[in-house]
């Protein structure tokens, strides 16, 4: 039954040890196996602690991997949100801007002759009601900043004269033109924003992908450092149990001895 | 005369009976080993399979992106042309019109590049790595509940011998005492 050969290499090798005999070369055999699994354990701990180093390293620098993978996407979240407000600005608010400027200047543009005098109509009734506020009891300064709107937009409407017809004319078409160009402009602008923000994202979600990847080699190397530490502390318990064993069949065998000389 | 006293059938019995179940339970442990280790590997490649499903639902997205952007830009060139065509005392009325029709045409075209190259097969991929998420966490399971009975059948092994050394050491006190007694 004490077969060395058999016994060392099994998970417990003192499984099998019994007092058979209780001669000086039976307890000699014995300590030699003793030895041998001793070493056994002792070979099997050293495996163990190696392991144990190399997950450690390994779940440091998987770690490592994951924060620089987590601030990669934050970072690429804070650039797709900078670019996404840019593409919004653009695409949306000076596009919408620039058009409804586009529209009132064809508005105006279109109007031709009929502006100066929608502007000298505007003119008299401005002056008109500084006049009756003045009456009523309205603030002396209201009325003049009234007066001085009237005579500013008087001024604009230049009479009403057909040349100041055609050249309002002339400005609200070079707006209209100019206006059109900054919406497709920006409308383009905003589009480009728009594929570098999506592109920021696309960023965003590979590192978060990457991350996950790490996660799950991080469990899997938490499981080998488990896996290691047990196989450790078996092997520590193994030792200590067949050295017990050991020893207790060494003096077990001794006292068989001591009373079989008393008895002689 | 001791060799009959250290032979017991109820040690020998005993030990051969532990052997046999240490045997039986070291055969059961290899098969959680291996049921363990076949589920950590599956972990492993379903997590893999999962983040390359997330990555090209990301470049799925990102060439949706791309087009889109392309097509509106392309209509917002068009309608640029347009406006100075239009304005231009030479411009043509039909070249105009062409452009205009064009600008229309790519701003249509947008979004639905943007979902026929973009959303939808990243909404494809998206699932994708869903069901390999999900694989994977019945992977650990799986795992988890080999580790489990691995544990048990070494805890059960270490049982059994604690109850052979406890005979063991009851056989050698007997013994001891019957030769005291002889």
């Amino acid at each position: 039954m004490l077969n060395a050969t058999t016994n060392v290499g099994a998970a417990t090798p003192w499984q099998s040890v019994a007092p058979e005999t209780n001669d000086a070369g039976s307890l000699s055999e014995t300590c030699a196996l003793l030895a041998l699994m001793v070493k056994s354990q002792t070979s099997s701990q050293a495996a163990s602690k190696t392991d144990v180093e190399l997950d450690f390293k390994k779940l440091e620098e998987l770690k490592q991997q994951l924060a620089e993978a987590l601030q990669k996407a934050k970072e690429a979240a804070d650039h797709h949100g900078f670019f996404g407000f840019l593409s919004s600005v653009f695409g949306s608010d000076v596009a919408q801007i620039a058009g409804a400027v586009a529209a009132l200047a064809a508005v105006v543009a279109t109007g031709g002759a009929a502006a100066p005098l929608i502007l000298m109509a505007v003119s008299v009734a401005l002056e008109e009601g500084a006049k009756v506020g003045a009456k009523l009891g309205l603030d002396p300064k209201i009325c003049m900043a009234i007066s001085l709107c009237s005579a500013a937009i008087g001024l604009c409407s230049g009479g009403g004269s057909a040349q100041a017809a055609s050249t309002v004319t002339t400005v609200a078409k070079d707006v209209k033109l100019g206006a059109n160009l900054v919406k497709d402009a920006a409308l383009a602008s905003g589009s480009a924003l728009s594929a570098v923000a999506e592109h920021y994202h696309a960023a965003e979600l590979r590192y978060q992908a990457d991350a996950t990847g790490y996660r799950a080699k991080d469990a899997a190397t938490n499981w080998e450092l488990d896996d290691a530490i047990a196989l450790l502390q078996q092997a520590l318990c193994t030792e200590q149990r067949e050295t017990t064993t050991v020893s207790a069949i060494i003096r077990s065998n001794g006292d068989t001895n001591v009373g079989l000389s008393n008895r002689i | 005369m001791n060799s009959a006293i250290s032979t017991t059938s109820v040690s020998s019995f005993a030990t051969e009976l532990a052997e046999l179940v240490i045997q039986n339970e070291t055969t059961q442990s290899d098969a959680d080993r291996a049921t363990r280790d076949a589920a950590r590997a599956a972990y492993l490649e379903d997590a893999q399979h999962q983040v390359d499903a997330l990555h090209a639902a990301a470049d799925a997205m990102e060439t949706g992106a791309f087009i889109s952007a392309a097509f509106s830009i392309a209509g917002s060139a068009c309608s640029f042309s347009a406006t100075v065509e239009k304005f231009d005392v030479d411009g043509c009325a039909s070249k105009t019109a062409q452009l205009e029709n064009s600008s229309k045409l790519c701003g249509e075209l947008a979004p639905i590049a943007k979902t026929v190259t973009g959303d939808t097969p990243q909404k494809h991929l998206e699932a994708d790595a869903k069901r390999f998420e999900t694989l994977a966490e019945r992977a650990k399971w799986q795992a988890s509940d080999a580790s489990s009975e691995i544990d048990k059948a070494y805890q059960l092994g270490a049982k059994l011998l604690d109850i052979v050394q406890s005979l063991n050491q009851a056989q050698d006190s007997a013994t001891n005492a019957v030769i005291g007694r002889i």
